[in-house]
Parts: structure tokens; C-alpha cells; sequence
């Protein structure tokens, strides 16, 4: 069975712990760090000292565990491992998971079906060729991009009970899009386990909340406004739901006066060029909610309004260059 | 928008009074003007560039059509409502002690988290502590107003149309105009009507949960009369009332117990004014021709009260001067003082979710319902240029100053507003 080697989890915690800072203020506690190289901001309220002390370390020992298990950055991890022995190394051997794995896997391919394709975790190979980060930036030709196609898609990963088969040498797997989102909720939970019930998880702006936060009636969140980073066009008000935003407006980069961002399409293997700037999405779970709003992003606004209509308790809106589309209820979750 | 909002009912007020301005009805040559006004606050505050085109026509002996199409770029920044951070009176909502100034780092919006892609979160920046906060508010906004004048014998009757479209605003507009000449001419009587259907909108608002409605009604009685040769009295009353959505959804306000956020920036609540106001202005103007100067002087006062508590002055002199048969130059000044508005201020009691009991019932930080003067100095020329041809050139110098030794002077804008237009008659 695959697990990361013990002396990685430790590594990792330790770096996670380094970063990490806590705040209280009267039965308010605020933890922040850095994990999955993203900020990751908790905030709770509970009367026990003991419940808050216990909760935070609970809560960066599993962040800590969590990426250490499934970065695909880090060579020993699940994603690494299965990346390097079943994909990269060509051997199209079956690999031995855990149940979070499997489950998590699981949850990876329902995505991939609910999303009509438009999310996919076995895309790794088209995200190897784009590189956001070179400096000149630089564009695959047209052959590397089919080449990579033909290596990617979730439909080619065989699956078994506990167990994965990459059986294709370059295959790959990349959490990107799920994991931090899958993280959220299970930290929501893990917090109404210990008996907090006001609580917000953010982890990289995808977040959800539980209860009310301090003093107020409910959470707000903004919603980042895509021509102005770091700025809001609007606040959302939350009390037992999880939004996410996917955007490319923040990484891309611009070749010929194109400009391309780094979401890919892994239908077609090319930046999503549709118009949409960022698409924001309510719903019950942070997976559901992550995975709608990149799947919205793909698909574009007509498209993207469509399957999210389709799912209980989902709503979101998508900018485009020239307008915002909204779902029928988004606007109840504007505060007044 | 809340801006344009103002300038949008002074519109209609403008469009009652104007027809007891002029004491003739003389029909106007059909003409087609155009004309751009730059309206640029000092200091990055708001700026608005219009462009309006302007169509005249005799359709008939007995009916004159006007068009005003107008486009409005609307950029810069406004102030959001509340006062710099040296003038915050906090507490603590849980002890009730008082939070210096110097801890506060600047304001927000009720915001624990925010959603984005760029995966950094907002920029937090502590602000300055003598400095009102301002929020950038750029729109734009596309109106037409379509007017005809129907004439039998001495009765005039003015129908008009209007539709303005803004990102966050649409106002759909009638009203109805008549006058009617007697005593030889000498005398007009004028009655209007006006009704303004306005929709504000839920879209970016940050304190507007779902789009609202407001509707505006003003009545009109006025008129004229020549009291000597060159010499024109008018006066008109008209009475408004507004009610539905009267706040403005961009103006915020600080409570004493307000949110602190984990940066220790001071959480924002929206403003709450009354859903009704009932106003009354009279305006009284006198004309007088001087022929040996070739000259003219307009006098005009204007007294307003509104049910907000607002009373308003305004006194405003303007010379026209002609020269030879081509030039008129035009100086003006105005002058303007109002009253608060009787919930008015920098900053409120309790907090509406902290302390409820303690927050009056109706609150604004808008520094246009506080206690202040505005000065006007201008210079306008119409030059004409051939037969056909009138060129106007203005310029404006507006200042506004507060008065209630509490709203930071630096609130209130001073502006430069520029204006160039080109009228074809034919």
C-alpha cells in the first residue's frame, strides 16, 4: 500500500508549523499558516481554551498530513508515487491505496462525470507542457498538445476496489482544483466533531462556514473582483456553505499580444479563451463548490449557468468581460 | 450613483422651473447642438465626462419637438461614509472600552473571508489616519429625454419622456408642462407635473441585497410678468415627494460598537434614511434689461425645505453681456447654504448587531445632507459664427465647505467643470 514515508509527514508539519500563527481575542481564535503553497486562514469561536488548543494543533497536524500525502510537488507522497511508478516510470502497474485515498479518487471521478469532462485529475500531462512560469514565457506547439491529450483523461485510469493503474507511460495525476477544497470540508467537519459550531476554513480563497461569525449574524465573504486582485465587487452572506472562485485573471501570461491563462480546457488541451474572467459558486460542500466553479469556468457562462442550475443547493455567478451572469438565487446571499 | 441621484432630481426640478424663466415663448430655429462637459473634482474625486446632443425641430406650425441625448463616463473616487480614523470613537462591543484610533488600521465591509482566484487575499494596507475613506465608483450612464411642445393660441402644453440607463440604475421619467400666456403677454402662468419611476440595483452593491424601487413626484405652480420695460419677475413653487428606496447603497456609516476584523479594520454598515420625503423649493427670479450697457442682470433665490430636516438657500447673480452682434460673455456667481438633515453624522451609536438599542432609527454619513455652503464663479461666452453657427465656451469653479466643525473639510469636493458646445441652426 502507498504511503508517504513518515520522516515527509514530519518535514512537512514542520514547515506548515513554522508558518503558522495564532490569534485570540476573547472566545475568537484565528489560526493562519501556509500549506499546499497557499495561505490557509482558520477562524473559530468557542468558550474552552482546551477545545481551541486541541482543534488547532488537530487541524495543522491533519493539513500538514494532508499535503504531504497528496501534492503531486512532493516526489514521496500518494500522488507522487503513483505519478512516478504507475505514469512517469511507464510500468502500468496496480498501486495499493487507502481508503481516504480510494475515496478521495472516488470523488475525483464522480466530479469528471458530473462535470461532462470539464474537470479532470488525470489531466497532468497538458498541465507538464503549459508552463505559467517561464520567464520568457513560452507556447507548446500543436503536436505536444496532442501528444499530451493522448495521455490525459480521467476515462483512461483503471480503477479497482483500493487500488489505481495508470497504464499508460506520461500519465498523471494532479489533485489541483479538489484537494484544497476536499481539505475544507474535512477540517469543517473535524471542527464540529470537537463541538464548534461558528467556524470559517479558507484555504486559498476556497472556503466554508458553519454558525455565525463573532458577533455578527452570519459570515461575509467577498468576492474578489477579477479586474481589481485583492479587491471585492460584492459580499456574499454564509452561514452553512462553502464558496469557491476559480479566475484566471491573476496567472497567465502573454505571447503575440494573446493572452493565456492557466486554466486549462482538458477536452481541448488549450487555455479556456470563452470570455469568463471568474466564476464564483455557493454551495453545500467546498468540493462541490470548487469543482462547479472551475467546470462553470470551462464551460463558459451559458454552458457553466447550466450544470450548475442542475445541482441542490448550488449558486454562482460568472463574470465576463462584459457582464455578470447570476443564478436565480445568488442575489439572496447578498447581504443587505 | 448616489451623486447622479442628486443631479437627476435636480434635473426635473430644472426642467418645471425652466419654462418661467423666460417670460416669451418665441419659438426657438430648429437647430441640432452638440456639446461635451468635463465635471473633475481635485484630488483623484469623482469626474464625469458628458456628452449630450441636442435636436430642435418645428414639426408643425403648432408642435416644436426637443431630443437630449446625453452619455455620462463616470470615474474616480467618492467618499464612502464615515470620518478619517483620528476621528473614530470606538468600543469594544464585548467591554465596552474605548479603542484608541492610533490601533485602527481602516475600514472594511463586513468581510471574514473573501473568494478569489488570485489566492492571496486582499492587500491589507493600513490607511492613513487623516484621510476620509473613498471608494472608486466608476459607471456610466446613457439618458434621453424626448419633449413636445404642443401651442394653441396662448396654451402651451409640454409632454416629456425620459429614460436614464446607469450599470446599477434605470429611472423612466414623465412629466407634463403647461403654461398660458394673458395680459398681452405680459404675464404667464405655468403648472407642472413630473413623475420619475427609478429602479436601484441589487448588482455590485454592496449594501443592497435585491433591487429596490423609488418614485419621485413634483408639482409645480408658477409664473411670470413683466413689471416695465426690460424688467421680468418670476416665481414658481413646487412641492416633491419621493418615497420607496431612498438610501444610497455605495454610502456606508460607523457605529461606536462596530466589528473590528482580524486587522483591526473597522467593519462598515450601510446607511438608513427615511422611505419618504416630501420637499418644497420656491424660486423667485428677477430679470432686468439694461439697454445702455446692452447688457442684462438675472437675480434668482431659491428656498428649499425638505422633511429630512433640510432648509436651503440658494442666491445666484448673473450678468449677460453683449458685444456687437456676435458675443455674449456671461459671469455668474452662486451661492449655496443648507442645513443637516436631522440624522446626519460622522459616526452613530451602538451597533445593529451588537447593540441595537442604541442605533437611531434612521442614520447617514452622506456628507450631502450635512451642514454646509457651496460657492459657483463662472464664465460663459456664446459666440456666433456665421449664420448658422453658435459656439459655447463655460467654465465653472465650485467649491463646497462644511460647517459643522465635524465632517473632515477634506469630504467635501472642489471641483472644475469645463464646457464646450457647438449649435447648428438652420
Amino acid at each position: 500500500m502507498i504511503q508517504p514515508p513518515a520522516s515527509v509527514i514530519s518535514s512537512v508539519s514542520a514547515r506548515v508549523r513554522d508558518s503558522m500563527q495564532v490569534e485570540a481575542r476573547g472566545d475568537s481564535h484565528r489560526i493562519r499558516c501556509r500549506a499546499m503553497s497557499t495561505p490557509v486562514n482558520i477562524a473559530f469561536v468557542t468558550s474552552s481554551t482546551a477545545v481551541a488548543r486541541d482543534f488547532q494543533r488537530m487541524a495543522i497536524d491533519w493539513i500538514a498530513r494532508f499535503e504531504a500525502r497528496y501534492s503531486r510537488f512532493i516526489p514521496e507522497s500518494i500522488i507522487g508515487q503513483v505519478n512516478a511508478r504507475g505514469g512517469e516510470g511507464g510500468g502500468g502497474d496496480w498501486m495499493e491505496l487507502d481508503e481516504d485515498a480510494d475515496r478521495l479518487l472516488s470523488i475525483c471521478a464522480e466530479m469528471h462525470h458530473l462535470t461532462r469532462g470539464a474537470f479532470d485529475a488525470a489531466a497532468l500531462p497538458l498541465l507538464r507542457i503549459w508552463d505559467w512560469k517561464t520567464d520568457p514565457p513560452r507556447l507548446p506547439g500543436h503536436s505536444a498538445i496532442r501528444a499530451a491529450l493522448e495521455i490525459s483523461g480521467w476515462e483512461k485510469v483503471q480503477r479497482r476496489p483500493r487500488g489505481i493503474r495508470l497504464p499508460i507511460a506520461g500519465m498523471g495525476i494532479d489533485l489541483g482544483g479538489i484537494g484544497k477544497e476536499f481539505a475544507v470540508d474535512q477540517l469543517v467537519r473535524m471542527a464540529r466533531d470537537f463541538g464548534i459550531s461558528d467556524a470559517m476554513i479558507d484555504i486559498g480563497q476556497d472556503l466554508r462556514v458553519t454558525g455565525r461569525s463573532p458577533g455578527k449574524d452570519a459570515w461575509y465573504i467577498g468576492l474578489e473582483e477579477p479586474d481589481r486582485p485583492g479587491q471585492c465587487w460584492t459580499a456574499v452572506r454564509l452561514t452553512n456553505q462553502a464558496v469557491a472562485t476559480s479566475g484566471d485573471y491573476f496567472r497567465s501570461f502573454t505571447v503575440d499580444g494573446r493572452r493565456y491563462g492557466h486554466i486549462l480546457d482538458p477536452r481541448t488541451g488549450l487555455p479556456v479563451s470563452n470570455g469568463c474572467q471568474a466564476v464564483s459558486v455557493i454551495a453545500p460542500s467546498c468540493v462541490m463548490a470548487g469543482i462547479l466553479s472551475t467546470a462553470g469556468f470551462i464551460l463558459g457562462a451559458e454552458e457553466g449557468l447550466e450544470l450548475i442550475r442542475e445541482q441542490a443547493g448550488a449558486e454562482a455567478c460568472i463574470t465576463t468581460e462584459h457582464a455578470r451572469h447570476q443564478t436565480r438565487k445568488f442575489s439572496s446571499y447578498v447581504p443587505a | 450613483m448616489g451623486k447622479r441621484m442628486s443631479g437627476r432630481s435636480k434635473r426635473w426640478v430644472l426642467a418645471l422651473a425652466v419654462p418661467l424663466v423666460g417670460v416669451s415663448r418665441s419659438r426657438a430655429d430648429d437647430s441640432v447642438g452638440i456639446s461635451h462637459q468635463t465635471y473633475a473634482e481635485e484630488h483623484g474625486r469623482i469626474q464625469v465626462n458628458t456628452e449630450t446632443l441636442r435636436i430642435q425641430k418645428t414639426l408643425a406650425p403648432w408642435l416644436d419637438l426637443t431630443l437630449n441625448q446625453v452619455y455620462d463616463g463616470i470615474s474616480g473616487a467618492t467618499p464612502t461614509g464615515g470620518p478619517p480614523i483620528k476621528q473614530l470613537r470606538m468600543r469594544d462591543p464585548g467591554t465596552g472600552a474605548a479603542i484608541p484610533p492610533s490601533s485602527i488600521t481602516g475600514y472594511t465591509r463586513q468581510l471574514d473571508g473573501v473568494s478569489g482566484a488570485s489566492q492571496s487575499g486582499p492587500v491589507i494596507r493600513a490607511m492613513s489616519q487623516n484621510k476620509v475613506p473613498v471608494t472608486d465608483s466608476p459607471d456610466y450612464r446613457n439618458a434621453t429625454d424626448l419633449a413636445f411642445a404642443v401651442t394653441y393660441g396662448p396654451h402651451r402644453l409640454v409632454p416629456e419622456v425620459s429614460y436614464s440607463n446607469e450599470s446599477d440604475y434605470r429611472s423612466y421619467g414623465f412629466a407634463l408642462n403647461y403654461t398660458y400666456e394673458f395680459n398681452d403677454k405680459n404675464t404667464t402662468l405655468s403648472l407642472g407635473w413630473s413623475h420619475a419611476y427609478d429602479r436601484v440595483l441589487a448588482n455590485k452593491n454592496m449594501f443592497l441585497a435585491e433591487s429596490e424601487v423609488k418614485n419621485t413626484d413634483n408639482f409645480m405652480i408658477g409664473g411670470t410678468q413683466l413689471l416695465g420695460p426690460g424688467t421680468i419677475l418670476g416665481a414658481n413653487l413646487t412641492l416633491g415627494y419621493a418615497h420607496g428606496y431612498l438610501n444610497d447603497p455605495y454610502r456606508a456609516v460607523v457605529f461606536e460598537e462596530s466589528n473590528l476584523d482580524p486587522d483591526n479594520r473597522v467593519v462598515f454598515s450601510g446607511e438608513q434614511r427615511p422611505s419618504h420625503r416630501s420637499s418644497q423649493a420656491l424660486l423667485l427670479s428677477l430679470t432686468q434689461a439694461i439697454a445702455p450697457l446692452d447688457a442684462s442682470i438675472e437675480g434668482t433665490y431659491r428656498f428649499y425645505h425638505d422633511s429630512y430636516g433640510i432648509f436651503a438657500h440658494t442666491v445666484q447673480v448673473a450678468w449677460f453681456q453683449k458685444f456687437g452682434k456676435s458675443l455674449v460673455v456671461s459671469p455668474s456667481a452662486r451661492y449655496y447654504h443648507q442645513s443637516a438633515a436631522d440624522f446626519y453624522g460622522i459616526q452613530f451609536p451602538g451597533d445593529p448587531i451588537n447593540d441595537p438599542d442604541r442605533v437611531p432609527r434612521f442614520y447617514s454619513a452622506d456628507y450631502r445632507l450635512s451642514n454646509l455652503q457651496a460657492f459657483t464663479l463662472g464664465l460663459e461666452t456664446t459666440i456666433k459664427l456665421g449664420e448658422h453657427f453658435d459656439l459655447h465656451l463655460g467654465y465653472q469653479r465650485y467649491w463646497m465647505h462644511g460647517l459643522d466643525h465635524e465632517t473632515d473639510q477634506s469630504t467635501y469636493p472642489r471641483a472644475n467643470i469645463f464646457t464646450v458646445g457647438l449649435r447648428y441652426a438652420f
